[in-house]
């Protein structure tokens, strides 16, 4: 039987680390040998030419209207955007539902949809702030989204969603996006709407997405802990941040209670373990007393490099349980 | 149940009898560990290795900033460096990484003494950093820390060369080497070098796609040049294309060595057809050889990573000067379109029943 790329890989790190002997690399090459088969080639060389014909296509596209752009009048441009969009949609439509092709067409269609809502913005000049572009944005998205079923769009559609909110609550003028986290309001709000997002993929994941990976989880779970472990940091040393502490240690301990036991989650279990490290690092540097000294530095190395390694263990460990499972 | 790797790999290797029940039980509790706990470990390591760095330093160099303090400085980082990676574990390994990259730069700081902007300090420092980077490559230590010494290895190199046809000639070389060591990975795999060859071909890899957009007609780095005020020579756009399209073609000979002297034929052709069409932007074709090898050596992230570095290429064409938009364009759409009537071609001449299940 002929080695798959995936096992070559795998098969090549392992000698490189030092477990395969040449006599063992050699006697693995004797059956099979140690090179993708031609009908991998032929299945690379398939999906290169199909995948890069259509982008050189497309570029040749873009190029094309950058090069006629300035002249072009509106009604092209929304025309040359409407049938992006309507080309995407249109795609979908013949193929099997959820499937590759599927998924790709309608991540397009949200693609488009956000080109053609830029290019409106551009052309109209309707002093709508960057925010409502990305509200809309997220808004028009949803049906898509809901009907593609992909990891793909979720992500786009919470990245989009997520940007709405933080560009409509920041007042900052150098930090146009990261200035919501500016104070406790913001950094309460961003994780609220990220844990309804949670919440909504915990209980219909099922339904929302195709394959039954948690990507769209753990990505919600990094807007709730993310904010409020930052605030938490803060909170130590600035006071208006104070009512984030509590909201923060109630949110780590729910997570490591549901995804420990409940629903076994173990990347969102370190991502709340290490903000837990991160906000207990800020508190000990704030109460230690010489805040610059030789001593208060090392401590709070010790202590990042002690907490670090025990969450490793414990991390490494239940890992491997759930390898064994 | 043993816990396997991807795809059954232990559990093949067992059924061949490459290796026994107990090798396998041994290599599945050798799985490495997550990348995302990597990451996070990583994240604070690097941390704690700051916060410590601080607090030695930073009062040691405020009482004695000179040469040989920054010089002993960097010894003691680099002698903790070499302890902590004989630890594995891979949070010591990451701060190991940053004691080492710290210990370095303070010798090469300790090199170039006060007068770290003039040109042949500036060649001092390189050649200090080439050699410090060099020698940390062979003690035994994690496979990235050799990467990135092969890297400072690589790029001092390219410094003592300087811009013009030698740096040009080194590019080609270095994309040749890169390509001959993912080609012949099944050779060294096993070797008790692998880990040192195996950085040498990463940090070449890196090396090669970074440094192909010198060779590129009218490229961004034109500009950036006139800044530096070192003009590029116009040789360099003709030795980086040739020597990319000769990799390339060398790269396609060798992977069909063993092929029907037909099929042999239609890649020669394709790879021929395919170098005057980025005759002008080489990086495409260093890019191309590098896939080609990548994929035959089964390394998934450099073929996701070649491919990246091509959508670069393209996307710096979008700036180059050296022909309009509009001549872009209709390169563009043109290749794209004989890429797709190819893979028509291609369907064809391998029978559509092969195709139909996937």
């Amino acid at each position: 039987m002929l080695w798959t790329r995936a096992q070559l890989g795998e098969l090549f790190a392992l000698a490189e680390s030092g477990a395969l002997t040449p006599d063992q690399l050699q006697h693995a090459g004797a059956d099979a040998p140690l090179a993708p088969a031609r009908g991998e080639w032929l299945a690379a060389a398939d999906r290169l030419c199909a995948f890069g014909g259509a982008l050189l296509v497309m570029a040749g596209l873009i190029f094309f209207f950058a090069y006629n752009w300035a002249e072009l009048h509106r009604f092209a441009k929304l025309g040359t955007a409407f049938a992006a969009l309507a080309g995407c949609v249109g795609a979908a439509m013949p193929s099997a539902p959820f499937g590759t092709a599927w998924r790709a067409a309608l991540l397009g269609a949200c693609l488009a949809l956000g080109a053609l809502l830029a290019l409106i913005g551009q052309i109209y000049q309707s002093g709508a702030d960057v925010w409502e572009l990305f509200a809309a944005w997220a808004a028009l998205m949803l049906p898509f989204a809901l009907l593609a079923r992909s990891a793909g769009c979720w992500t786009l559609w919470l990245v989009v969603a997520n940007a709405a909110l933080l560009r409509a609550l920041s007042e900052s003028a150098w930090f146009r996006f990261l200035g919501a986290l500016d104070g406790p309001t913001g950094v309460l709000l961003v994780a609220g709407f990220n844990f309804a997002v949670l919440l909504v993929f915990e209980a219909f994941g099922a339904r929302l997405l195709v394959s039954t990976r948690r990507h769209i989880q753990r990505l919600a779970c990094l807007g709730v802990i993310g904010p409020l472990a930052l605030g938490a940091c803060i909170a130590w040393w600035e006071t208006r941040f104070v009512p984030v502490l509590p909201v923060y240690a109630i949110a780590a301990a729910l997570a490591g209670w549901v995804y420990l036991a409940p629903r076994r989650d173990v990347p969102i279990l370190a991502l709340s373990v290490f903000s837990a490290i991160a906000v207990g690092t800020s508190a000990v540097a704030r109460v230690l007393p010489e805040r610059t000294g030789f001593l208060t530095l090392n401590l709070l190395a010790l202590f990042v490099i002690v907490t670090s390694a025990l969450a490793a263990v414990w991390l490494t460990r239940l890992t491997r349980e759930e390898r064994h499972a | 149940m043993i816990p396997d790797r991807t795809g059954g790999l232990l559990e093949s290797l067992q059924a061949r009898g490459v290796i026994d029940a107990d090798r396998r039980r041994a290599l599945a509790a050798r799985a490495p560990v997550p990348w995302w706990l990597a990451a996070l470990l990583a994240v604070a390591a690097w941390i704690a290795s700051l916060i410590i760095l601080s607090a030695f330093f930073g009062p040691l160099l405020m009482l004695a900033d000179n040469a040989v303090v920054r010089a002993a400085g960097g010894a003691a980082l680099i002698a903790a460096a070499l302890y902590l990676f004989r630890r594995e574990s891979p949070f010591a390994a990451q701060m190991a990484l940053a004691f080492s990259l710290a210990g370095q730069a303070l010798i090469v700081v300790a090199v170039a003494g006060d007068a770290a902007g003039q040109e042949s300090v500036s060649r001092m420092m390189a050649l200090t950093a080439m050699v410090v980077a060099a020698g940390l490559m062979w003690p035994p230590a994690p496979g990235l820390h050799r990467t990135l010494c092969a890297l400072i290895v690589l790029a001092s190199v390219a410094w003592l060369i300087g811009p013009g046809s030698g740096l040009a000639l080194f590019g080609v070389a270095v994309t040749a080497a890169a390509a001959a060591l993912w080609l012949t990975r099944a050779r060294w795999a096993a070797q008790p070098h692998a880990p040192l060859v195996k950085a040498l071909a990463h940090a070449a890899t890196l090396v090669a796609l970074g440094l192909a957009p010198y060779g590129h007609a009218r490229s961004a780095l034109d500009a950036l040049n006139a800044v530096a005020g070192a003009g590029r020579h116009a040789s360099v756009p003709v030795i980086y294309a040739t020597g990319a399209a000769a990799v390339l073609f060398a790269t396609v000979a060798w992977l069909t060595r063993a092929a029907p002297a037909g099929l042999r034929a239609a890649a020669l052709g394709a790879a021929l057809l395919f170098v005057p069409g980025a005759w002008q932007t080489p990086g495409l074709l260093a890019s191309g050889a590098l896939l080609l090898a990548a994929f035959h050596a089964c390394h998934r992230p450099w073929v996701v990573l070649t491919l990246s570095f091509a959508a670069l290429y393209l996307a710096e064409l979008y700036y180059s000067l050296h022909a309009t938009l509009l001549e872009k364009s209709l390169a563009l759409a043109v290749t794209g379109v004989l890429l797709l009537l190819a893979r028509t071609g291609l369907r064809r001449w391998t029978g559509s029943a092969a195709w139909a299940a996937r």
